[in-house]
């Protein structure tokens, strides 16, 4: 009878226990080395032999039974007790976060970048020429003309001696074609600033970048420009925009073309942007002169080359609808806000 | 070059043809067509007649107006322009007419009088000022009475309904400065047949005054007289037709030859017979000094200006502008027609020097066809005739003309095909040149094309494919990519790479990157930090004083970013920018690096003031992105910089040569720039960096024993280092594998650093005896320096 009485006991208070102090304090009291249990256990040594079976047995279920009724309210009270912590805990999660912010990039280097990156994926190399040119790279190894409107000083800035600020970054092909000896193929771009003689306004800026596009070999085509052209305006611009060649004149390339896409303002129709004619000019290109190839080593008999100029000022501006291109130069902290690398 | 529709088809017969498919051919063949619209838009515009005219009552300048529109009765119209009166034929606007601003005339009442229309001047049709007479200047337009009927549409009679082609001619292409060149490349275009029209040289006497040439940069000169003229003002038809080309109208002599120029191309000067002191007209190019051209004004000439003189007087700045005197005027009745061939190379070069450019000198600058010279004139003797009464016209006197060989050019419909990436038939690009008005025969089994004397662009096979293929089309051009593949793996240079890479770091750490202009001023160009700077490369013909000299450092233009941005309210900036800079003889890839006023906060981290040590930060994390350890650089105080603070400033050296300077910057810079406080930049020759081979990368074991860490506290009475503290302490001990200096104390009483030191054996676990030793000697180390243990 006694030991049904303890297991009573220790289950009622265990059932008042309200935390997991109490549970413990319980536990202590009834399962410790001097508790009720283990003073049965001294009185089932005093008992003979066949009664010890039965009663020892008797106390052990009762302690198992208070034993885990003890840990389960044990585990039920700690749980209950963290849970209880962790919302005392508790944060405002729509608190800014610790990030730094990545900065911002001029739309200029977005673009070269990007031209740089459709090219490089079409196996072209990358070949960085000078600002600061001569007059027979920037013009004469190009087949200008001595007399032509582009070398008037009222256009170009020049140096002492023979030098010049280029004009254009094709000053890049007499450099590379010379630099090949005439043999073997060229397939490059070039990047950079150029400079012309031009007041700056809304449209137009002394100092602006081009990319250089060139490609020597034997037996390069008009249609392997167009291929290229094709390609680099539609990622350019878009796989919806319409590509339109027509006919021009650069001193070095006959064939000359100018490209022109399909206005994405007005989708063709005719607009402001576009001056009515649904067409903005966005490069030129053609394939490179016989003279020029001549000129810088290469005999136009075997070789035949394209190139192309892209402007990239001109580029960043349709591309993002800048409407002041010294905006680009200003580098006002406003205006750079809006531009981030795309990934 | 702009193109009257009326005018064209007189040459050409385009009437199937829109103006839309108009300008989309000849823009598609290389000729593009900018805009295309009728001179005056302006709709319900009538030619009427005014019956009677009555001053308003209580108006200073209103008239009451009865006209005759040719309707049954006449309108009332009130109009406030001082040439109204009866008898005036004008045009007026009905009710219901749009004009070209978009403004729709009603009927309503003007100062309390019904007014059932308006009366017109060419202005208010659309028509530009230059091109306006007096009288639509300042009132409404006066009607020929004799040339109108009452009631037809006054656009029409005006000559403003025709489309205006405004075409961009190419530099190459001066054959198409002409109605007839445009006619022709045209016929090419649309593939119509084209002729040119006859004209028959006058057959008289001898011309009173003969040309002649001494130099040779006039290659041909042809020439008429006549006489009995009688010079007034052009008719209507010459009129609007020099107007909607866009020449302004002056009298019949010089619109008669503008008007031949127009037509052929040819440019042709007029003299007054009476003003010219020989019987001579002469090209010369030794003649200097003063020369008053027909607008009144003086010019200087040198030695080489091509010159028409007669007696040895100058009469005309060759292929520019006649003289003042020469020129001819309302009282003139005879005069010579000149029509020579000047170099345009020369022409150009005078009329660039004295800033002084008329049609003529730009038509020679692009080069023109001698070929036409005669027929020009046989034009211009017709019209002289029966425009201005000439009783006497000579015939054509001629100084050098001759046949010029026309250019042939042997080529191969393989090669073309192989130029175009096309497989073209013979007959194909053989049309398409026909087309181009070439002759093509066959010689020895080979092709040549023979090539008109007015397309002198055209030398050489590669000129013919694209005259091919631009007459073919470059649509019928089948796309594939470039053959072409290079013999190793192409793409951004090594340097480019890490040019880049640095650009990436820096952004991804919140900098902005910015591009700003090479070309700086001299005031600018006076605050470049990297030090010695060579020679300055500048322009000779510099724009602007604020673009005259290429930088040879980047951070001034920097600080002007950041002086504008504070102008423009944002204080708190981060800028930086690559670029290459230029002095005599080199150039530099520079990184420059601009911070002011506070670091931006992170979330809840409040922003704080941006200290030497972000900028340092910068640019070691630079260095570790390059894999440059800090061995191979050496970092020092910079004490003595006009531009830097003295104490909050230094230099990177890479060997003897410093490559970087930065730090924080001299008050006086700050208050030049007004820049926000505090304010720190950065100079650093990237290119040296980048051609540093890095560090190469090499595996190794993580080590096997544990490291211990313990803090030394040390107070400082003496100036020392942190560089040379780190280093005595890692000397100490070999055990002392690392010192990291934390939580430094700068006060009025001297400074306290702690440090912490990370030791390990090699070769087994520190025990507490060999950690004491070594920290004993790294105190005995720092007490050597000055330092004592703090207690
Ligand atoms: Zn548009």
């Amino acid at each position: 009878m006694e030991i049904e009485e303890i297991k009573a006991a220790a289950l009622e208070e265990l059932l008042k226990a309200s935390d997991s102090r109490e549970v413990l304090e319980v536990k202590n009291k009834y399962l410790a080395k001097k508790g009720p249990f283990a003073a049965l256990y001294k009185e089932l040594g005093k008992l003979p032999p066949e009664e010890k079976g039965p009663f020892g047995k008797a106390i052990n279920d009762a302690r198992n039974e208070v034993s885990l009724a003890l840990e389960a309210k044990l585990k039920e009270a700690l749980a209950s007790e963290e849970k209880e912590r962790l919302l005392k805990e508790k944060i405002d999660v729509t608190l800014p976060g610790t990030s730094l912010a990545e900065g911002h990039t001029n739309p200029f280097y977005l673009i070269v970048d990007e031209i740089i990156d459709i090219f490089v994926s079409m196996g072209y190399d990358v070949v960085e020429g000078e600002d600061v040119e001569t007059v027979p790279y920037n013009f004469s190894l190009l087949n200008i003309p001595e007399d032509h409107p582009s070398r008037d000083p009222s256009d170009t800035f020049y140096l002492k001696g023979d030098g010049v600020l280029r004009t254009q970054t094709s000053a890049a092909q007499g450099h590379e074609m010379q630099r090949h000896e005439g043999k073997g193929a060229i397939k490059l771009i070039s990047p950079g600033k150029c400079y012309r003689r031009d007041e700056d306004d809304l449209t137009h800026s002394h100092q602006f970048g081009q990319v250089e596009g060139l490609v020597v070999d034997k037996g390069v085509s008009l249609a392997e420009l167009k291929g290229t052209l094709e390609i680099f305006v539609k990622k350019m611009f878009g796989e919806k925009r319409e590509i339109r060649f027509r006919s021009s004149y650069f001193p070095f390339t006959e064939p000359s073309v100018e490209v022109d896409v399909s206005c994405a303002s007005c989708g063709g129709k005719g607009c402001p942007m576009c001056k009515g004619s649904g067409w903005i000019e966005i490069l030129g290109a053609g394939e490179v002169h016989p003279n020029v190839l001549r000129m810088n080593g290469y005999d136009p008999s075997i070789y035949s080359g394209f190139a192309f100029g892209v402007g990239i000022d001109r580029v960043a501006i349709l591309r993002y609808g800048i409407d002041d291109i010294r905006r680009i130069y200003s580098n006002d902290k406003r205006f750079l806000s809006a531009f981030k690398e795309e990934k | 070059m702009k193109i009257v529709r009326e005018w064209l088809e007189e040459l050409l017969d385009v009437s199937s043809y829109s103006d839309e498919e108009i300008a989309s051919a000849l823009t598609k063949a290389g000729t593009e067509v900018g805009s295309y619209a009728p001179l005056s838009t302006a709709t319900g515009i009538v030619v009427g007649k005014i019956l009677t005219c009555d001053k308003v009552e209580d108006s200073d300048h209103l008239h009451l107006l009865s006209v005759d529109v040719g309707e049954e009765k006449p309108r009332q119209i009130v109009c406030g322009a001082p040439n109204a009166r009866a008898g005036l034929v004008t045009a007026v606007a009905l009710p219901g007419a749009k004009l070209p601003g978009g403004k729709t005339i009603k009927s309503g009442a003007v100062h309390g009088i019904l007014s059932d229309g308006m009366c017109c001047s060419t202005l208010e049709l659309g028509l530009e000022e230059k091109y306006a007479d007096d009288c639509d200047l300042t009132g409404i337009h006066e009607f020929d009475p004799s040339s109108v009927k009452i009631g037809e549409d006054a656009v029409k009679a005006l000559g403003l309904d025709s489309t205006v082609f405004d075409l961009e001619v190419l530099s190459n292409r001066g054959d198409l400065l002409s109605y007839e060149g445009v006619a022709r490349e045209l016929s090419s275009d649309l593939g119509l047949p084209y002729e040119e029209k006859e004209a028959a040289a006058p057959e008289g006497k001898e011309p009173l005054v003969q040309p002649a040439s001494t130099t040779e940069k006039c290659s041909s000169f042809l020439l008429i007289t006549a006489e009995g003229l009688k010079n007034k003002e052009s008719p209507a038809w010459l009129r609007s037709r020099l107007v909607a080309s866009g020449i302004r109208p002056i009298d019949a002599i010089v619109d008669i030859g503008n008007y031949a120029m127009l037509l052929t191309g040819q440019p042709l000067n007029m003299y007054d017979l009476g003003a010219l002191k020989g019987n001579d007209l002469t090209a010369v190019d030794d003649y200097e000094g003063k020369f008053v051209t027909m607008d009144g004004k003086e010019r200087d000439l040198i030695k080489g200006d091509v010159v028409i003189s007669s007696g040895g007087v100058p009469a005309c700045l060759a292929g520019i502008m006649t003289s003042l005197e020469a020129s001819v005027g309302p009282k003139t009745t005879r005069v010579a027609v000149e029509a020579a061939s000047f170099a345009g190379a020369d022409i150009r070069r005078t009329s660039l020097r004295l800033g002084l450019a008329s049609e003529s000198s730009l038509r020679f600058s692009k080069g023109i066809d001698p070929a036409v010279s005669r027929r020009t004139l046989a034009i211009v003797a017709a019209l002289l005739k029966s425009i201005c009464g000439a009783a006497d016209v000579s015939k054509v006197a001629c100084y050098g003309a001759k046949d010029e060989k026309k250019v042939e050019i042997p080529f191969s419909v393989e090669r073309i095909n192989a130029r175009l990436g096309t497989s073209f038939s013979s007959e194909r690009i053989i049309e398409a040149l026909k087309r181009d008005h070439l002759i093509v025969k066959e010689e020895n089994g080979s092709l040549v094309a023979v090539v008109p004397s007015y397309r002198k662009d055209l030398l050489e096979e590669a000129d013919l494919s694209e005259e091919a293929i631009r007459l073919i089309g470059i649509e019928e051009i089948k796309s594939v990519l470039p053959h072409t593949v290079l013999p190793y793996a192409p793409g951004r240079s090594l340097q480019k790479k890490k040019q880049d890479a640095v650009r990436r770091y820096l952004t991804h750490l919140g900098l902005d990157e910015t591009i700003t202009y090479s070309l700086v001023s001299p005031k600018l160009s006076a605050y470049e930090v990297l030090l010695p700077k060579k020679e300055d490369v500048k322009p000779v013909n510099p724009l602007t004083v604020d673009h005259s000299i290429m930088r040879q450092d980047v951070l001034p233009s920097l600080l002007q970013v950041a002086s504008y941005n504070a102008a423009h309210g944002e204080n708190d900036l981060s800028f930086f920018e690559t670029s290459k800079v230029y002095g005599e003889g080199y150039s530099d890839l520079r990184l420059s690096i601009v911070l002011t006023g506070k670091r931006p906060g992170q979330g809840m981290i409040a922003s704080r003031d941006w200290s030497f040590y972000d900028l340092k930060g910068y640019l070691e994390g630079i260095l570790f992105l390059l894999g440059i350890n800090e061995q191979r650089v050496r970092l020092a105080a910079l004490s003595d910089h006009p531009l830097f603070h003295p104490g909050r400033s230094a230099y990177l050296a890479l060997g003897k040569e410093r490559i970087a300077v930065f730090g924080e910057l001299h008050p006086s810079l700050v208050r030049a720039f007004a820049l926000p406080k505090p304010a720190l930049g950065l100079e650093l020759d990237l290119g040296a960096l980048l051609a540093l081979k890095g560090n190469a990368a090499k595996a190794v074991v993580p080590p096997s024993f544990p490291s211990v860490r313990r803090d030394l506290s040390i107070v400082y009475e003496t100036e020392v280092v942190s560089s040379e503290a780190v280093m005595a302490i890692k000397r100490s001990s070999s055990f002392i594998e690392r010192v990291e200096p934390f939580d430094v104390y700068q006060g009025e009483d001297g400074k306290r650093v702690a440090y912490a030191l990370f030791l390990r054996k090699k070769d087994g676990t520190l025990v507490e005896g060999e950690i004491e030793e070594a920290v004993k000697k790294a105190l005995a180390a720092l007490e050597r320096l000055g330092g004592k243990l703090r207690q």
